[in-house]
């Protein structure tokens, strides 16, 4: 379940939904389909895959629908599973995202009643339960059933007999698009920017019906106004600038992100960082939490290693999911979310809960205008546009990780002597990214030979351990290969069973201190028999003799080396998927934004 | 026939550019800065200005440079299409690696020529097919000489000084599809365009007095940039602190900021999120890019510094191209003198500063005699006088 849109106005509204879905194909794409009114009861065309599908078919002449691109969670990814659902009776449909947590107990009462199911999904009791209230009208009627749900929805309800949509919102993104005599509704504003620039966000617990003419929002049944936002239209059809995939366009955006990032906050006169505009006025925090999911949150782990060396504030960094509650403390206590969509339900749910706890609560999105941006106190913009289109994310957790660098050195107290090189180093990131970048052809070798492979290990110390866990992350997203990240002294207490001759090493091999406990681990490794790659800003004389590929990449500071070795990690990971022929872009079973719990 | 109906335009972006080493060891030559854009931009910026938006782009050596700055076009109004040639066997060849995008009409125009919108609007105001041609007065003397005869083109002659035709070839193009017949086996377009016209075919010849330039030589940087700058607005730069003087045009992106006591003479560009200064001297033809540092009692003249270079304090430049990613030690000095470069195939004589390629790093107190050119990541230690070309790579202690 995962991206909505509707339509009632004066066009034919087939052509119209199925272009606001291909734009939510980031949502999911394990099935998509739309439902239209029919001659006697209400047509749905429905089928597994992309929407590219749908279009082939002729094109209804309906003035009103609704349509869904699904990423399954409840239920398999069949046709059966599909959205739209109807009742029994054809003539109510609807297209749902989120979780109904008590569709259990409602399906078996309205099985009871006699409702007939052909789904094993949560959604399709929206349907059956709607038309239990058919002695009502269809907003009442709606209003009626959602007052039974528990969970998380956003929900846009067609009727075969009037050209009104009902749509609600509780705890899942929904948007209203205002356009002259035509109104559009989707779960994202990219669905609808290209058809018009007014939009209205809905809160939750909002309904709203939708006729051609006007939208009409109530909140507990009583009508309210929402302000109308302008969103200017920006092409969301980029193109891949002549690369092969989104993924290697985006990797190949990443020394500009680190540019755009650092522009204005660095000054070397009066040495340090300055504060995000955003926190100006905000004194430095107590205690930090970090919280988010994913590639998010190896981005938070990083952050966590370089703050907790450069402040005395204590930080925690939590996936987002595992929060179940939060012990109340001061405002002087940040709460800091990562999302690039800022839509990941389970990061929003963190945020609302430390928001509650009493945190100041900040957002770090790549999406203005986002839920999480609306419900946080202040919010950092990272600087990966534009938006990501891979749902492997590359560009986005390099910005992230470098908004929270200059967060920490905006805090900090670090002395002058030691700060002058860090910020020349920190102005050169951008220049030593765009020269890993120019060692492709080495990723590419050591890539194709990974791929013949079907497990991985990575092992790493210190601030690099969470790059071995986002490395391994693209292996398992990109390229399909069970890959796994280990401290590199943890290896020894287990793992090190799992080592053969099949199961080659990453060692992230740092300058400096940590290099000749890594040498050792390696020496371990090399002992069993497993073959070691090392990627290293060391001395290669020393490095080379022990393992079976070395790659030399730039030298920073040891606490920027993150960048530069999440960038060849990238590089691997994504020539080991070409290798291996994965679909690169859009792997299956994921979603670029996950909208649910 | 007038062709107001020519909608796209094949730029030709493969080339290498090697007697613009070091310059071009990480970049192709389309990809040199001139005025802090690349010179590619100016070429998509002027085919935009007569809306030729439709855009294939050549590419081959170091294409990704390319590509990562003009993605799909969208920022620059264009729609952008990349075609690889494998080999960079020459401007037919190139072409040829186009053929399967071309619309019936077409522009070719090179990638690293410096071009006028008005030199495009001409062409486009000329009958099919047709090529743009300009005086050698104008001091092109590294281009194809063009017979002409009543506004037609006869041939294009082999040498560039031929002295029985004052034209020579801007090697921009106004074209129809039946010029692929006569790709194959060929590598220059004009050896191409040769044959079409011996099929009997008409090509007219458009003279142009718009401006147009080509970088063969570090030192016709320096010619473009004063070019580019000579035609710059002043944005009104806002972020200066006390004391800071600025005359003439000087234009200052986002997030730079000026320190105190400093004296800029203009034309100057200066790139995003610099720190200048404090006491800072930069007169007139520099170009500064984006995120560089410049330490107080500094001294520049007619430069062109790439991105994220770091000079330190009490240094001199003048004359001088550098790089992205180079940093310089305090007391610097590449002063400006007579020096002998390589020109075709003598050298001349002529007042230079010095060529810092990528990535180079150089210590205290060292000079750079003038003409001299640093290969990219050579490593320069304290307190050396550079009297000769460094290799790059190579560590000089």
């Amino acid at each position: 379940m995962c991206g909505i849109v509707g339509y009632t106005g004066h066009r034919k509204a087939h052509s119209i939904l199925l272009d606001g879905l291909r734009r939510l194909e980031y949502r999911g794409y394990d099935s998509c389909g739309v439902a239209l009114p029919g001659k006697k009861t209400i047509t749905i065309e429905k089928q597994l895959g992309f929407v590219e599908g749908l279009k082939t078919k002729k094109q209804h002449p309906g003035l009103y629908g609704i349509g869904h691109t699904r990423w399954a969670t409840v239920g398999r990814p069949t046709i059966e599973n599909a959205h739209p659902f109807t009742d029994c009776s054809g003539n109510i449909a609807i297209v749902h995202n989120g979780d109904i947590d008590n569709f259990v107990s409602i399906r078996e009462k309205l099985e009871n009643e006699g409702h007939q199911f052909t789904s094993d999904t949560d959604s399709e009791i929206i349907a059956h339960l709607i038309e239990s209230y058919n002695n009502y009208s269809l907003p009442k009627s709606v209003v009626m059933a959602i007052s039974e749900l528990q969970g998380s929805y956003a929900l846009a309800v067609l009727s075969q007999h009037t050209n009104q949509l009902i749509v609600a919102r509780q705890n899942s993104p929904l948007v209203i698009g205002i356009g002259e005599n035509e109104q559009f509704v989707a779960s994202d504003v990219p669905a609808i920017a290209e058809k018009t620039p007014n939009v209205i966000f809905l809160e939750d617990g909002d309904i709203a019906v939708l006729s051609p003419e006007k939208p009409d929002i109530f909140h507990n049944e009583i009508p309210v106004k929402r302000s109308i936002h302008n969103i200017p239209w920006v092409s969301q059809e980029l193109g891949k600038a002549g690369y092969r995939h989104h993924f290697l366009k985006e990797v190949h955006e990443q020394p500009r992100v680190l540019q755009d990032s650092i522009s204005g906050r660095i000054s070397n006169i009066s040495p340090g960082v300055s504060k995000h505009p955003s926190l100006i006025s905000y004194n430095k925090p107590d205690n930090i939490f970090i919280s988010a999911c994913g590639s998010a949150y190896h981005a938070a782990l990083i952050g966590k290693q370089f703050w907790s060396n450069f402040t005395s504030a204590t930080i925690n960094v939590e996936i987002a999911s595992e929060i179940e509650s939060l012990k109340n403390v001061s405002q002087n206590d940040w709460g800091i979310f990562i999302s690039q969509s800022g839509e990941t339900a389970d990061t929003i749910a963190a945020a609302r809960i430390a928001r509650n706890a009493g945190y100041t609560t900040i957002g770090l999105t790549n999406t203005p205008n986002s839920s999480l941006t609306r419900l946080v106190e202040f919010s950092i913009e990272t600087k990966a546009t534009p938006p990501e289109n891979s749902v492997a994310a590359s560009k986005t957790f390099i910005s992230q990780v470098m908004e929270l660098y200059l967060l920490t050195l905006s805090c900090s107290q670090i002395p002058v002597s030691q700060l002058y090189s860090m910020l020349n180093e920190l102005r050169s990131l951008p220049e030593k990214a765009q020269r890993t970048l120019e060692m492709n052809s080495q990723f590419k070798e050591i890539g194709k030979w990974l791929a013949k492979y079907d497990n991985s290990y990575l092992i790493a110390k210190g601030i690099n351990y969470p790059v071995a866990l986002e490395g391994a992350l693209k292996l398992k997203e990109l390229a399909y290969q069970h890959a796994e990240a280990f401290p590199a002294g943890e290896l020894k207490h287990g793992p090190f069973a799992l080592l053969t001759e099949s199961t080659p090493v990453l060692a992230i091999v740092p300058d400096g201190l940590l290099q000749s406990r890594m040498l050792t681990s390696i020496k371990e490794i090399k002992s069993r028999g497993a073959p070691v790659i090392a990627i290293t800003n060391g001395d290669l004389s020393l490095i080379s003799p022990i393992v079976d590929i070395a790659v030399k990449v730039p030298s920073s500071d040891p606490m920027f080396m993150p960048i530069i070795n999440t960038i060849a990690l990238q590089l691997i990971a994504y020539h080991c998927a070409d290798a291996r022929e994965c679909p690169i872009d859009r792997p299956r079973n994921l979603a670029k934004s996950v909208t649910v719990h | 026939m007038k062709n107001n109906t020519v909608s796209q335009a094949i730029v030709l972006a493969a080339g290498r550019g090697e007697r613009l080493y070091p310059l071009t060891t990480l970049r192709p030559k389309v990809m040199l800065p001139i005025g802090n854009k690349p010179i590619l931009q100016y070429v998509i910026e002027a085919l935009v200005a007569n809306d030729i938006r439709n855009i294939v782009i050549v590419v081959g050596y170091q294409q990704e440079k390319v590509q990562d700055y003009f993605m799909s076009g969208d920022n620059f109004g264009a729609s952008i299409q990349y075609v690889m040639q494998a080999q960079q066997l020459g401007t037919a060849n190139a072409l040829l690696a186009a053929a399967s995008h071309l619309e019936d009409q077409f522009l070719v125009v090179q990638g690293h020529n410096w071009i006028a919108a008005d030199t495009i609007k001409d062409l486009l105001s000329a009958n099919m097919p047709t090529i743009s041609v300009t005086n050698k007065a104008q001091g092109h003397t590294q281009h194809r000489s063009v017979n002409v005869r009543n506004g037609k083109v006869l041939s294009f002659l082999e040498s560039p000084a031929d002295p029985i035709t004052p034209w020579v070839n801007t090697g921009t193009y106004l074209l129809d599809k039946s010029i692929v017949d006569h790709l194959e086996n060929e590598l220059d377009l004009p050896n191409a365009i040769n044959k079409l016209i011996n099929t009997g075919a008409i090509i007219n010849a458009q003279p142009t007095t718009g401006i147009w330039g080509d970088a063969i030589y570090p030192r016709d940087l320096h010619i473009l940039n004063g070019l580019v700058l000579s035609n710059i607005d002043t944005n009104n730069p806002k972020n200066l602190e006390p004391g800071v003087v600025i005359k003439g045009p000087v234009k200052i992106d986002k997030n730079s900021i000026i320190r105190a006591n400093s004296y800029i003479i203009g034309p100057v560009v200066i790139g995003e999120g610099c720190e200048i200064g404090p006491s800072v001297t930069i007169f007139p033809y520099t170009s500064i890019g984006n995120n560089v540092v410049i330490e107080s009692f500094t001294y520049i003249r007619n430069c062109i510094i790439g991105n994220s270079v770091h000079v330190s304090t009490h240094s001199h430049l003048t004359d001088t191209v550098i790089a992205d990613g180079v940093t310089l030690g305090p007391r610097f000095t590449a002063k400006s003198d007579f020096a002998s470069v390589i020109n075709e195939n003598n050298t001349a004589n002529i007042s230079t500063g010095c060529v810092i390629g990528d990535n180079v790093t150089i210590g205290a107190n060292v000079s750079i005699k003038a003409g001299v050119l640093l290969g990219h990541g050579a490593t320069i230690r304290e307190g050396k006088t550079i009297a000769e070309n460094i290799p790059e790579l190579s560590n000089v202690i």
